[in-house]
């Protein structure tokens, strides 16, 4: 049913009605936002990505094949750049050292104002970063999007039992943690 | 496997239907099996429970606008120094390929005429009246075949009467002209604007 809407949203964009991609932006930015802010773990980066997603799906939709839900399409979209944001980042950290400048200028924009929300959420970050990004995504994919294996699979592109390999590394990894 | 690596594959789903079956029942048997798998099963409950966090709605309601006027000002950015950069790569590549095409052509021509003469002084004029019989049109023809091969090749094909010598080497029906036979000859071409 859901893929059928999206479906019907995508012939609509194709057909020229350009305001079919509000409706598909508004049916998964959030989705989008919060996997990428718990692969990225601060505001500034999962809207980076977040904005960027929503401009690839604005631009490739026009190209969209129907080998693939939509849903499979963005999540796809979604989990490349955060992955690649991260290496990027990685390479920045190691060029030019994050300073607390950017970190306090990351505290300032967040869109979680509740100090008690936010404190879990930073509690969930500092968990979830000392997990590998591969194994971190999957973890992420399975626990909060709530997707199959097989979902993920098709999203990711690897073996339904590499991911359960990996969700068990992950999980045994946040268990270690949440016990130190 | 001890009883946490039992939980957290049953967890992972990355039992057989086998080893599910034997965990199930086994966990029926083990307080401590059934505690291990309690606590891991309120921890993920925990965190999903944590991960469900109230964000400032405005922030998704301007996600959308804000997106497309970045694909605007992207578009505006992108669009002048496109043209600004277009033409100077325009300009350089006519100047480059003319440049070039007139360097070959000025090769060639060189060329054509240094070959030329020599085989002119060396050829008999009979012989030339003979078999070199050019108009302009003809020697436009020629020419274009020299530059091309000029390019690939050394070897030069000029058509003299119905023959075609593809080498000045093979000039040797005009072995013998005397100067002044060739000076005819050179004229002739002259004024025939070969060269």
């Amino acid at each position: 049913m859901a893929a059928d809407k999206d479906t019907e949203l995508i012939h609509e964009f194709l057909g020229g009605n350009d305001s079919a991609f509000n409706k598909i932006a508004a049916k998964y930015q959030q989705k989008i936002y919060w996997h990428a802010r718990r692969m990225l773990g601060n505001h500034i980066d999962a809207d980076e990505v977040t904005q960027e997603v929503l401009i690839v799906i604005y631009n490739k939709l026009k190209s969209f094949k129907f080998n693939s839900t939509l849903f499979t399409w963005i999540y796809r979209i979604t989990t490349t750049r955060s992955l690649n944001y991260i290496k990027k980042k990685q390479a920045k950290k190691f060029l030019f050292f994050l300073d607390e400048q950017t970190k306090n200028l990351q505290a300032a924009d967040d869109i979680i104002k509740n100090i008690e929300e936010k404190e879990k959420m930073d509690k969930l970050q500092r968990i979830l970063n000392l997990i590998p990004s591969k194994q971190r995504e999957v973890f992420i994919l399975r626990n909060f999007d709530e997707l199959s294996y097989e979902e993920i699979s098709e999203i990711t592109g690897k073996s339904i039992g590499g991911l359960k390999a990996n969700y068990f590394h992950a999980l045994k990894k946040v268990k270690e943690h949440i016990n130190e | 496997m001890n009883n946490e690596e039992k939980v957290l594959k049953y967890f992972a789903d990355d039992l057989s239907a086998e080893e599910k079956k034997k965990f199930e029942n086994e966990i029926e048997n083990s307080e401590e099996l059934k505690i291990e798998f309690e606590k891991t099963g309120s921890m993920l409950a925990q965190l999903k429970q944590d991960s469900k966090i109230h964000a400032d709605e405005n922030y998704f309601i301007n996600l959308v606008p804000n997106v497309r006027m970045k694909m605007q000002n992207k578009r505006e950015l992108f669009t002048i120094p496109r043209l600004a950069f277009s033409l100077p790569v325009i300009i350089v590549f006519l100047v480059v390929t003319f440049t070039y095409k007139n360097n070959d052509v000025s090769f060639s021509l060189n060329e054509y005429k240094e070959k030329l003469n020599e085989a002119i002084e060396k050829a008999s004029l009979d012989q030339l009246e003979d078999y070199i019989d050019i108009s302009y049109n003809d020697y436009q023809k020629s020419f274009s075949a020299v530059s091309f091969d000029l390019e690939f090749d050394d070897n030069i094909p000029i058509s003299i009467g119905e023959k075609t010598l593809k080498s000045f080497d093979e000039y040797d029906l005009i072995n013998n002209l005397s100067e002044e036979e060739a000076d005819e000859i050179y004229n002739k071409l002259l004024n025939s604007k070969i060269l």
